[in-house]
């Protein structure tokens, strides 16, 4: 291989793991309930179409803010394999399976829904985001959740409180 | 070596410690284990807080009373990575069916982990265990169409490895 073919393979891998980073920033934005860092996975005219909610990608973000404390206690968006229909030097074209579980605020009758991000991310200044989104579900089914988790250590929460703020911030330093 | 490759090939060997450490859980493997964190680790993993290897040793005691368990990953974030170490959050389902089956329970949680760098190794330095939700799931056993896993040495993986081993 010459070394512009390597060199053009280690770029195209990295882009795959700063592509996997993005998504797990909007899983981890989302569950903690932290609006700005779900807003950083999108570029300003992003469209975001959630079934739910279509529309521009900063304002979804808003709209989850302020609707996910209302409607759900916990939530965890478990994501799967990322799946690269086509990847150049500035797009990439992407399927990565979610598992949804919903632990709800007013009882604890919740669901379960698997589906689907298909995204077109672009980078641009080195830097990759969303520029549009579509959420495909696939499957749903109601769940029970006790009322208290199972009581075996610290329970999660959401930003600023949730034990993970606490944590990154005295280690970055450590690590820095 | 290229600063982007060495942090492509970090990610993947802390990735590997990850799957090594689940595998460990859900094998009783406590050696595969111990294995995943340094010999001076701290495991808060609130049922217990204390030494990782000491971590070990206590759930490997304990996870047999589940005819099996399975802790599936999810997503993992990197909060920082450089300088020989990592601080990262990693997604868990664990699911633990009880023998003869009936009522096991599904656990949401997240590893908080600071994994350091040791030679050309990666194994996790300090722990903290987070659970976001539970439910009881009814189990009917594995339904099973062939080979069943075991909790034990006795599981078909590592025949599997030790046959097609160099």
């Amino acid at each position: 291989m010459t070394d512009a073919a390597m060199n053009d393979q280690i770029q195209a891998m990295l882009d795959r793991s700063q592509i996997d980073q993005v998504l797990a920033r909007y899983s981890r934005g989302v569950d903690r309930v932290d609006v700005g860092l779900i807003r950083s996975v999108y570029w300003d005219e992003a469209i975001d179409d959630h079934g739910s909610f279509t529309g521009n990608g900063l304002d979804f973000a808003d709209y989850l803010g302020e609707r996910m404390p209302k409607r759900h206690r916990a939530t965890t968006h478990f994501v799967g394999k990322t799946y690269f229909a086509s990847q150049d030097a500035t797009q990439a074209r992407t399927e990565t399976a979610f598992q949804a579980f919903s632990h709800p605020t007013a009882n604890h009758e919740g669901y379960v829904i698997g589906g689907r991000y298909i995204d077109l991310f672009e980078k641009r200044g080195g830097e990759w985001r969303i520029l549009h989104r579509v959420l495909a579900y696939d499957w749903s089914f109601t769940a029970t959740f006790h009322e208290q988790t199972l009581g075996l250590g610290v329970d999660g929460g959401r930003a600023p409180d949730d034990r993970s703020y606490g944590f990154f911030a005295g280690m970055e330093k450590m690590a820095g | 070596m290229d600063d982007r490759v060495e942090e492509l090939l970090d990610k993947l060997a802390i990735q590997q410690v990850m799957a090594a450490y689940t595998r460990a859980v859900d094998r009783v493997d406590v050696e595969l284990m111990k294995g995943a964190y340094w010999e001076d680790a701290i495991d808060d993993h609130g049922v217990f807080t204390g030494s990782g290897h000491d971590f070990c040793d206590w759930v490997c005691a304990r996870l047999p009373r589940w005819r099996s368990t399975t802790h599936l990953l999810g997503q993992m974030y990197f909060a920082s990575l450089g300088g020989g170490r990592a601080v990262t959050e990693t997604r868990f389902n664990a699911w633990s069916s009880p023998h003869g089956g009936g009522e096991g329970t599904i656990v949401g949680g997240r590893y908080l982990d600071v994994f350091e760098k040791r030679g050309q190794e990666w194994r996790v330095l300090n722990r903290h265990c987070i659970y976001d939700w539970s439910g009881t799931r009814s189990f009917d056993g594995t339904q099973s169409r062939g080979v069943e896993g075991q909790g034990s040495r006795d599981d078909r993986s590592y025949g599997f490895f030790a046959e097609h081993g160099r």
